[in-house]
């Protein structure tokens, strides 16, 4: 039996020539989308700014720093550049801080001015913490990591859960469109191979393949990272895979175009990926997202990456959960799977 | 007349099989329903506030902390939630993200305050990442800052804002998300109705023909194009249901952009299209490289990257980034350095890059007097 799961496995692995292209992009495209995070968050959570004003006032803008030391601010004296006057200086007379503060936005977008707005207030506050610290109040953190993890660190983990969700959807589905495409389903039938070997041996192929193209995306995020692969990061890739895979091969049994099961692939992963907190926790998103966030087995992978790489909070949910739903998944597959097989008629088959 | 028979051609192509086709659609419209869901309503952020003080001074402080509003969505940036229990595990709390943070002021605190003996709150918060802790941070200083300009007299810091008209982040998406559709949808035609000539091998008709190919080219670019305007036609429907704001009024004046961009992309996708062996690679290829780029040049937000970055520079030098700012200096009012130097760039790039196209394509599709 063990030499028939070795077959079954080697042609599977074999049939990957027939769609190359599609796992080079399951391959590279999380990768691109790293750098292309990692690029644009190169500056963390640093704005720009030009400051027209006092030496002491352009000192606290540019030495505005997250408890973790990263700058709010950054000097970059350009043509239509966001600017902060000090129209008036801050100074301390007789215990009565003073001062005209202009902040000139030129951006439509209320995001911007937001955060434009927040940064220079955080400014202010601190002014009068060093100003007049008697008065001042002062805010005692305890936060739940001890550091907060830097903007491009958590997208960097975060894309591995999509790395995880895409591929085990990708590669799950190809090995049955492939049997579609070369009319092998029909050949199943006719096997002596019961089908729950044959899916077992499938499964276990786009494992294999899912785990190769997870390593290929975890040494190059190490190599930028410049920080070693934690060894915890196997119970992520597995439970993600148990997860992943079942669907991806379901979605390969009931659809049978190439493309189609492609493009299901991927909006299924980055929608998933999207509501499962992929870009952070559901605080200050709408309520239905809450509600999704909330019952998604994504987000307990990505709670469980935090905990691997940033010593985030853990409870043995977050690995039971998505275990439970992926086997419960496979049972679904196999079934599923089974009737096909029952239903498929032979006629023409030996013609 | 050949220019007609290959558009009915054209045509017939597409109406055999809009399958594929439809993936054009699909993707970027996946796209705009998923951000504008994330992104489209922002609610306040839930936190908690333990008032072990019981003062005016806390009272009001805590007023001030829950009153301060956010440009983004016009909603408080936080709401209180009461705390359950009577001795909780805070941080547990946070860690089930049942809340982002916890406020804890402590007795003695208005004491603090009227004596001039630095007052201090606690504050436990889920700083997951350095944005959100950011945002828990700043949005706090926000109340205390609003507290000190009320109740404190030794505050006197007067703060303007100036900045032009505001608009929504969401609306933002929706105006990056119908240009992804436009450029998704006339190169995924393009590919689909090449790969056609390819499979059924009618390509040997063109280079054995003493006619020159421009009038496939142009048949094949004009639907493509008409693809690529229906796709953002479609696209620019749904952001109006999904977001309030009606794009179809700007639609005379960002054709034009939109046509341009169109014709940048349909010409690589005929690039693509003469060395790709595989209609599904190098479709899929198109559709992610569209979405990278529509990444790194500003499809989801207004910030002008720097042209020294290596995604910088690769967002100046393609056209997304000059045609988005045309876009949205039409449609939201985005200020523009010149206007006139975007038209320019983005129109000059579209016309380089189709008769390059042309030029390949004459190249590797028509040998007249060969064998």
């Amino acid at each position: 039996m063990i030499k028939r799961y070795c077959i079954l496995i080697k042609k599977e692995i074999l049939s990957t020539t027939a769609t190359l292209s599609f796992h080079i992009i399951a391959l590279i495209s999380p990768v691109l989308f790293l750098f292309v995070f990692t690029s644009n968050l190169k500056n963390d959570i640093s704005f720009p700014v030009r400051i027209n004003g006092s030496r002491e006032f352009q000192t606290h803008v540019l030495s505005f720093t997250s408890p973790g030391g990263s700058s709010y601010f950054h000097y970059l004296d350009e043509e239509n550049m966001i600017t902060i006057t000090e129209n008036r200086n801050i100074t301390l007379n007789n215990g009565v801080l003073t001062g005209d503060i202009l902040l000139e936005v030129n951006s439509i977008d209320a995001n911007i001015t937001k955060n434009y707005r927040n940064r220079l207030t955080g400014v202010l506050s601190r002014i009068v913490s060093s100003s007049i610290p008697e008065i001042a109040i002062t805010v005692e953190e305890i936060p739940v990591y001890s550091r907060d993890p830097p903007w491009s660190a958590f997208f960097g983990s975060s894309i591995f859960i999509f790395a995880i969700i895409f591929s085990g959807f990708l590669f799950g589905s190809f090995s049955f469109t492939e049997e579609w495409d070369n009319h092998m389903i029909t050949l199943f039938k006719l096997s002596p191979v019961a089908p729950a070997h044959v899916i077992l041996a499938k499964f276990l192929s786009v494992f294999i393949k899912v785990q190769i193209s997870l390593l290929f995306y975890l040494s190059i995020s190490a190599a930028i990272a410049k920080t070693p692969i934690p060894p915890k990061i196997i119970i992520l890739m597995v439970t993600g895979s148990v997860l992943a895979i079942p669907p991806g091969m379901l979605v390969g049994v009931i659809l049978k175009n190439k493309l189609v099961t492609f493009l299901v692939s991927l909006i299924a992963s980055i929608t998933l990926w999207a509501f499962g907190g992929g870009f952070g926790t559901a605080g200050g998103m709408a309520p239905l997202v809450q509600t999704l966030m909330s019952i998604n087995p994504v987000s307990s992978l990505v709670k469980l990456v935090l905990h691997i790489n940033f010593s985030g909070p853990f409870e043995p949910f977050l690995v039971f959960y998505p275990l439970i739903l992926g086997v419960i998944l496979f049972l679904i597959l196999f079934e599923r799977y089974r009737d096909l097989i029952k239903n498929t008629k032979y006629r023409g088959l030996l013609w | 007349m050949l220019a007609l028979k290959e558009i009915k051609k054209t045509a017939l192509l597409f109406l055999a099989d809009p399958k594929p086709i439809a993936a054009g659609i699909i993707a970027p419209t996946a796209i705009l329903i998923i951000f504008c869901l994330i992104f489209g309503s922002f609610t306040s952020i839930t936190i908690g506030i333990i008032d072990n003080d019981q003062s005016q001074m806390s009272g009001r402080l805590e007023e001030e902390i829950l009153s301060q509003v956010s440009p983004l969505g016009n909603v408080p940036y936080f709401k209180k939630k009461e705390i359950p229990g009577d001795e909780p595990d805070i941080l547990e709390l946070i860690k089930s993200g049942e809340f982002s943070a916890v406020i804890e002021i402590p007795g003695g605190f208005s004491k603090d305050v009227a004596r001039g003996t630095y007052p201090v709150i606690k504050y436990y918060l889920n700083n997951f990442n350095s944005d959100f802790g950011k945002n828990l941070r700043l949005y706090l200083q926000e109340g205390i800052v609003s507290y000190y300009s009320q109740y404190y007299r030794q505050y006197r810091i007067s703060v303007t804002e100036k900045h032009p008209a505001q608009v929504q982040w969401v609306e933002i998406i929706a105006s990056g998300s119908f240009f992804l559709a436009t450029i998704i949808g006339g190169m995924f035609l393009y590919l689909y109705l090449f790969f056609k000539e390819k499979d059924y091998n009618t390509l040997l008709f063109y280079k054995l023909s003493p006619k020159s190919p421009f009038s496939s080219f142009a048949a094949r670019i004009g639907a493509c194009w008409l693809f690529s305007i229906v796709t953002a036609v479609i696209n620019i429907a749904l952001a109006w249901l999904l977001t309030g704001k009606n794009f179809f009024v700007f639609f005379d004046r960002i054709l034009p952009v939109l046509s341009a961009a169109s014709l940048y992309y349909i010409a690589l996708a005929v690039i693509v299209s003469l060395f790709a062996k595989n209609f599904y690679a190098s479709a899929m290829a198109v559709m992610f490289g569209a979405i990278l780029s529509w990444f790194i040049s500003g499809g989801m937000s207004t910030v002008q990257v720097e042209i020294t970055s290596v995604t910088g520079f690769i967002a100046h030098i393609l056209p997304n980034m000059y045609a988005l700012n045309l876009i949205r200096y039409y449609t939201l009012d985005l200020p523009l350095k010149s206007v006139t130097s975007n038209i320019l760039v983005l129109t000059g790039m579209a016309v380089v890059f189709s008769t390059i196209s042309f030029i390949v394509l004459n190249y590797k599709t028509w040998y007249p007097g060969k064998k």
